[in-house]
């Protein structure tokens, strides 16, 4: 990665102005994936300095900052299950404290653990332009315009729980998987090996009607009959756990 | 771009371009302790703790560490020589290369925590690869020390 031009702007509508002004311009997360991209980047933009690293509880739920680390996720108690869960094994620590929250939604990794579970917990972003948007609409279909994300909101959730099978502790998972409960159930599988995707429920009785509203595909680190039997598992497990959510 | 780094305590003012990594700064400054192992940030050799948090250096942008407090291996020689006695007592060290980082890792997990179990070391130290040890030996000494350490 080469960077001609960083510039560390003060407030959101100067880091705004500066991406709309440069088409080429990228904005700077935790630079953990920036850093691996064989590419010239002529303007990188550092939301640091704008106070985007605040976990705040709010009526609704709770509104996490673009710029809040993984770490930070991972060892905040107020936030839901699933989300301090799957943070867990994304890397290492030292890693999870650079890579932020922001940077793992925006760059919509199929691999990505913290998107199933945003999804499952009917996260919202926030972005300076575009205003509030549920997360399955920006998984689907990305941004149509520059815009930078703010922070994510999620609402009260009565349960929540995430699982995922990897062949190393840190490693990508082979398929994840989040659930939680409000007034229905939300159940997304991701990195399988697709984007994840997430559906609703009344109840959690027929397994197999869930398990075929998502596609398990191949690639050259599992099969996709391998994928579909090991979200059966989690399903099954996560089922038992459900049972407590009150 | 002008940086103003605080190392080990001592204000360093340096150039950087603005994609130097602190791995590169803070080597070319004579501060080898820092090593370069993937430079992708999976390895954890390059460990360094920046405002007391261990962050892998081959990421973090020279730039972004304008007046922050950057500590490596050579700033906590003490509390390092302590652990280093319980792990080269158990015969781990081999080659050498992954201690640095390794010894970063476990100096900002007894920060957090001074009396972690060892599920909670090995949680922390997932992020540091050895290719000698296989990690048995480093976790002997650890719960030694530990151990000692409850009293």
């Amino acid at each position: 990665m080469k960077i001609k031009e960083l510039s560390r702007p003060a407030t959101l509508d100067e880091a705004y102005g500066q991406l709309k002004e440069n088409d080429k311009a990228v904005i700077l997360g935790g630079g953990v994936f920036l850093k691996l991209q064989q590419r010239t980047i002529p303007l990188v933009i550092d939301l640091a300095q704008l106070g985007l690293d605040k976990i705040e509880l709010t009526p609704d739920g709770c509104m996490i900052g673009a710029m809040v680390t993984l770490r930070q996720v991972e060892i905040d108690d107020r936030l839901p299950d699933a989300l301090r869960h799957c943070v867990r094994q994304i890397g290492g620590i030292a890693l999870r404290n650079l890579a932020t929250l922001g940077g793992s939604v925006m760059g919509r990794y199929p691999f990505s653990d913290v998107m199933t579970v945003l999804l499952a917990l009917n996260a919202n972003l926030h972005f300076h332009k575009s205003g509030k948007m549920p997360v399955q609409h920006f998984a689907d279909k990305g941004l149509n315009e520059a815009d930078i994300l703010v922070g994510i909101s999620i609402p009260h959730v009565k349960g929540s729980l995430f699982s995922a099978y990897k062949p190393v502790y840190t490693d990508f998972s082979l398929v994840n998987f989040a659930i939680s409960k409000s007034e229905k159930y939300t159940i997304s599988f991701g990195a399988a090996p697709g984007r994840a995707k997430r559906i609703e429920m009344e109840a959690l009785a027929d397994l197999e009607l869930i398990l075929s509203s998502f596609t398990f595909g191949d690639d050259r680190r599992a099969s996709g009959d391998y994928r579909r039997a090991l979200a059966q598992s989690m399903l099954e497990d996560a089922c038992k756990e459900a049972k407590e959510w009150k | 771009m002008e940086v103003r780094l605080i190392i080990n305590g001592d204000p360093v003012t340096v150039s950087a371009s603005p994609d130097e990594v602190l791995l590169d700064t803070l080597r070319s400054l004579g501060y080898k302790s820092v090593k370069r192992g993937c430079d992708s940030t999976s390895c954890g050799v390059c460990n360094i703790h920046i405002n007391g948090k261990v962050v892998p250096s081959c990421a973090y942008l020279t730039v972004r560490a304008h007046e922050q407090k950057i500590t490596t291996l050579e700033g906590l020689q003490e509390q390092a020589r302590e652990i280093a006695e319980y792990i080269t007592a158990e015969g781990v060290e081999q080659c050498g290369f992954c201690s640095p980082g390794y010894m970063m890792s476990l100096l900002a997990l007894f920060q957090e925590n001074p009396h972690p179990t060892m599920d909670q070391v090995k949680h922390y130290l997932a992020g540091n690869m050895c290719r000698c040890s296989g990690f048995e030996g480093q976790h002997r000494a650890i719960a030694k020390y530990l151990e000692v350490k409850k009293g």
